[in-house]
């Protein structure tokens, strides 16, 4: 039977309608709104062109914050890539319990990010009572005893650690996932043949687990470019100036908790900014991992 | 050669492995025994047992803090949102990739590029859109919203899985004088299941702890969702100093998510293995 | 048999789908065609001046607090007792929280009707007034209050209203809680130790001095991480030293010269000296809310400079014999501030001027701003009232007389967060914040007010 062509449209409506609604035309909208200066409470918005753009670039607090953006989706996904490796490593090595591990990994991920931040600020961060100073004083180590992990200089860093240690489970689970469907005989082969464990990973299953590592990392640059909630429960009044990313600049820009800056054209810019970056990063690493389709 | 069942290699992974995950279970220890304690001693000794479990707080969540209703409204809006995006993307994901489009690969950079845009931006949009439909203020305007949402990364999601499918099980299943819809239903679908759980599973992660367009969107009480209603505890904390609530109301938070997380992981994984053995 | 489960799913939707679509109909929000639903036509009508048919009307009010505080206790209370006096009246509160004006926003602009919505006053100057929406309410204040004995304008604190007046002086915002600003401390610990309270700034430090050396107590904790909390210290010496406007005048000078006023370097070196002494909780740069707060409570920190509403959220964790106190900030020798100069932090109501229940609207809030309902609202959310004839929560006593004794009532930041949010946030606590935490030195400092002030206002 002649596959009928137009079958493939049905399949796609429902998502198609929903999608360019619901989405695709407010998105327009907004991107609309980029071009005017508009307070959100009036009808009133006045066009400016490009000046959101450049107003852009010439700030100082939007260009740490890009740079914040960027450290934190580089240097947090080294970080939760390589254990997230590590981690598939050992659990798919045959080891007991690989389930409960799993689990438990995993669990950071969905506590609320309101919890991470009592946690990690009062618990373990605090300089006087959190674990990790007590941790050192116990060690005599001084100046690691009296280091203020979440003040205005590092608490991008610790934040980041949370942010990854957080994660790590998610993206385990995603790459475990590519890794189990890879065929035993294939290692078993390799193993005949007296490859190491060094040599099978790189020559067995990082390619074969492209596919899903092209998923996994495009979700976390996705994500990381986007990241809101953790960032935004951290200072618990409001986001410390050294967490604010893209995202949190919006925000702030926009809407504001405390703030009535109320620039929704400047906020607009801002979105189209990082949905640019967004598109540019998943063009990157497509590119980089070359999708090949492996089928056995 | 025999291999020594106790090799150090494996005694290291354990090492760090438990050294890791006590970390984390450390974070679970803190949050379910200050959801037992009082507000006056919450603080004072951080890391000790509560000296009597005091479920008031709990009780206080649940009817006073109407988190009752709130699980109701959460487990009703995400699940249907759920299903629907799933039903709705997977034969779109299908369509993009097995059913030889014309336009296949700009339409599914269209839907991808989706992900990137933050949410904050289409608030006031959305609004202009929703309100003459009469979907604000209403759990199925938010389901709307949700499902929209969430489409850009299923589709991405599926897109994956589906293409992994060999493809002659397809031919096969024409060749036998199926139409695209019960190749469709009767294969495809079936083989992707570990795609389709996996979408479930993290559309669920996702929905659950969203507050922000709930905020928007809902204003009736009687429509609120658990996560916003965890979200307003947070931010009244300066007139009500009730922090044990707000451990109490994550735990109820956390756990159908743990549920949903254990139950299904199961089939995902096992799903998975089962595919690649033919 | 997955496709049966799949469309028993499908079914199990679209069922409730139309469920939830029926169930809107009755949730929606009244439109103003909506109204013309019989208001409890079953009660009698209260006895008013007005004609026996009364309209039925609906205010949607969109509130700042959160089903949980106190705040909306005693809004749903006003709102019980006002509707057995005006049944035909329906008031549609919303407990939104803090993004209440976001939340405001979109919905106007979606065209949903927002009659009435409260949150803090500077938030509302920043947003209604500007915008030139909000219902001017100079006329209703000039009538008779709620009892009809005096003009409305004269329930309320001197200073209160003008303070958030727009710039023609023309007042749209109706406050009714007051919050001010000053150091918090427990009384029975002080007097355990022999402390006294400090009125000059000069005592104060002797004060820390005193603390740090005969005692293990820390004399001042901060919450650190917070910029605003750490700009309260900036902007009260700069107020004691110049006087209100000091700091907002620095802003508005697009040549960025008047920051050369040596002032604003000596508050910079003021506050440091607190840190370098160690006045000020070792490793409180390092806090994160509520860490700096917390030793208030538990007895190892001696006293803690925050807003009025410190002792509500530390309630639950003093221990019993805590007395709470407060002192006013210290005069600073060779300024011009006096110690009875005060803070007056005010949250309020506002109107949207295309209203079509502006009288309603006006006769709410003057039912709502009866010492009688006031005081049920201080004793619950322990901030002061606006109204006279109200008390002072017993935990602000300090503080709350000092207002009311004061004659001059100043502004928190001094006015800068409602006129120039962006500068505000972008240049000013920016730069306050690291120049408080010792990251840039008190010269460093000025310099970089001036370049950024220079910048802003040519960006603009």
């Amino acid at each position: 039977m002649k596959r009928r062509r137009y079958i493939a449209w049905i399949f796609l409506a429902p998502s198609l309608i929903l999608y360019l609604y619901f989405f695709v035309y407010p998105t327009i909208e907004a991107v609309r709104i980029s071009f005017y200066r508009w307070s959100g409470f009036t009808a009133n918005m006045e066009f400016i062109g490009f000046e959101n753009f450049s107003k852009l670039i010439s700030d100082d607090s939007f260009l740490a914050a890009l740079k914040n953006t960027l450290l934190l989706l580089i240097i947090g996904g080294i970080c939760i890539f390589l254990l997230a490796f590590i981690f598939s490593l050992f659990l798919g090595s045959g080891i007991k319990g690989k389930k409960v591990y799993r689990t438990i990994i995993f669990f950071p991920f969905i506590i609320a990010p309101v919890v991470h931040a009592i946690y990690w600020g009062l618990l373990v961060y605090n300089p006087r009572t959190g674990m990790l100073n007590q941790f050192f004083k116990l060690l005599h180590i001084e100046t690691l005893a009296k280091f203020t992990f979440t003040d205005i200089r590092h608490i991008f860093g610790s934040v980041l650690f949370v942010v990854s240690w957080s994660s790590v489970g998610f993206y385990l689970i995603l790459l475990m996932a590519g890794i189990e469907r890879i065929p035993p005989y294939l290692y078993e082969a390799a193993r005949i043949e007296g490859a190491t464990e060094l040599q099978m990973f790189f020559n067995i299953t990082l390619p074969l687990v492209k596919e899903v590592l092209v998923i996994a990392m495009i979700f976390w640059g996705i994500n990381a470019i986007k990241m809101f909630d953790l960032l935004y429960a951290f200072g618990g009044i409001l986001p410390p100036r050294s967490l604010w990313t893209n995202a949190i600049y919006l925000y702030i820009v926009g809407f504001g908790k405390r703030d009535p800056i109320f620039q929704l054209g400047y906020a607009s810019a801002i979105g189209v900014v990082t949905l640019l970056l967004v598109v540019i990063i998943a063009f990157i690493i497509r590119k980089l991992i070359r999708r090949e389709i492996y089928e056995y | 050669m025999r291999v020594n069942k106790f090799s150090f290699k494996k005694l290291i992974m354990h090492a760090i492995l438990v050294i890791w995950c006590t970390s984390i279970g450390m974070l679970l220890y803190f949050v379910i025994t200050s959801s037992f304690k009082t507000n006056k001693t919450v603080f004072k000794q951080l890391w000790s047992l509560p000296e009597k479990l005091n479920l008031a707080s709990f009780a206080n969540a649940w009817s006073n803090l109407d988190f009752g209703r709130y699980t109701f409204n959460s487990v009703f809006v995400v699940i249907i949102s759920v299903a629907l995006v799933i039903i709705i993307s997977a034969p779109a994901s299908y369509a993009l990739t097995r059913m030889k489009m014309r336009f296949a690969n700009p339409i599914t950079f269209f839907y991808l590029a989706g992900m990137g845009i933050p949410v904050q931006l289409l608030f006031i949009p959305l609004f202009k859109i929703m309100a003459p439909l009469n979907l604000i203020n209403s759990l199925s305007g938010l389901i709307v919203i949700y499902v929209t949402l969430s489409i850009p990364f299923t589709v991405f999601l599926l897109t994956g899985f589906f293409l992994s499918i060999p493809s002659e099980l397809e031919d096969a299943s024409y060749i036998d004088g199926c139409n695209e819809f019960q190749t469709f239903f009767k294969i495809m679908v079936p083989m992707a299941t570990p795609g389709i759980v996996t979408a479930a599973i993290f559309n669920f992660i996702g929905l659950w702890n969203e507050y922000m367009l709930a905020l928007i969107f809902i204003t009736g009480k009687e429509n609120k969702t658990l996560s916003l209603g965890l979200y307003s505890l947070y931010s009244s904390l300066q007139y009500t100093s009730d922090w044990v609530s707000i451990f109490a109301g994550s735990v109820l938070v956390i756990i159908p998510t743990m549920i949903i997380f254990i139950v299904l992981s199961e089939k995902l994984i096992s799903g998975i293995t089962l595919g690649a053995i033919k | 048999m997955k496709k049966i489960l799949l469309w028993l799913l499908v079914l199990t939707m679209c069922i409730s789908m139309v469920a939830s679509f029926s169930l809107v109909g009755c949730k929606k929000e009244a439109a103003p065609a909506e109204e013309e639903a019989v208001e409890a036509a079953e009660e009698e009508v209260a006895p008013t001046e007005e004609a026996a048919v009364a309209e039925p009307k609906t205010i949607v009010y969109w509130s700042l607090w959160n089903e949980q505080e106190p705040f909306a206790t005693a809004v749903n209370k006003w709102i019980e007792d006002y509707k057995k006096i005006k049944p035909e009246i329906t008031i549609e509160v919303a407990f939104v929280g803090r993004e209440v004006l976001t939340k405001v926003m979109a919905a106007r602009s979606g065209g949903q009707v927002v009659d009435l919505a409260d949150t803090e006053n500077y938030i509302l100057k920043g947003s209604l007034i500007k915008e030139g929406i909000s219902l001017v309410m100079d006329e209703a204040l000039d009538a008779p209050d709620y009892k009809g004995d005096n003009p409305w304008r004269d329930s309320f604190l001197p200073g209160t209203l003008e303070q958030y007046a727009a710039d023609d002086g023309k007042v749209s915002i109706i406050p009714y809680n007051l919050i001010t600003n000053g150091f918090i401390y427990d009384k029975k610990l002080w007097r355990d130790n022999g402390w006294t309270v400090p009125e000059t700034w000069d005592e104060l430090i002797a004060l820390c001095e005193t603390i740090k050396t005969t005692s293990d107590i820390e004399p001042i904790t901060q919450d650190a991480g917070v910029d605003f909390y750490n700009d309260m210290w900036n902007y009260q010496i700069m107020e004691k030293l110049k006087g209100p406007g000091a700091l907002l005048a620095a802003v508005e000078d697009k040549t960025g010269e008047t920051w050369g006023d040596p002032a604003f370097k000596e508050a910079i070196e003021m506050e440091r000296v607190l840190w370098d002494k160690g006045y000020i909780v070792e490793g409180a740069a390092g806090f994160t809310w509520p860490a700096g707060q917390l030793l208030l409570a538990s007895g190892e920190a001696a006293m803690e400079l925050c807003g009025s509403w410190l002792p509500n959220e530390l309630k639950t964790q003093v221990s019993e014999d805590f007395e709470w106190g407060t002192f006013p900030f210290p005069e600073i020798a060779g300024g011009v501030g006096k110690i009875t100069d005060m803070e007056s932090y005010l949250i309020g109501w506002a109107a949207f001027n295309d209203t079509k229940v502006g009288p309603e609207i006006v006769d709410f809030l003057k039912f709502c701003t009866t010492p009688e309902n006031q005081q049920m609202l201080v004793d619950e959310s322990w901030n002061m009232s606006t109204i006279l004839g109200t008390n002072i929560p017993p935990a602000i006593q300090g503080l709350g007389e000092a207002l009311l004794d004061s004659d001059t009532l100043f502004i928190p930041h001094d006015g800068i967060p409602e006129k120039y949010p962006d500068y505000h946030k972008n240049v000013y606590l920016k730069n306050h914040n690291l120049a408080f935490l010792g990251e840039i030195t008190p010269d460093e400092y000025i310099k970089l007010m001036k370049e950024e002030t220079i910048k802003f206002w040519e960006n603009q």
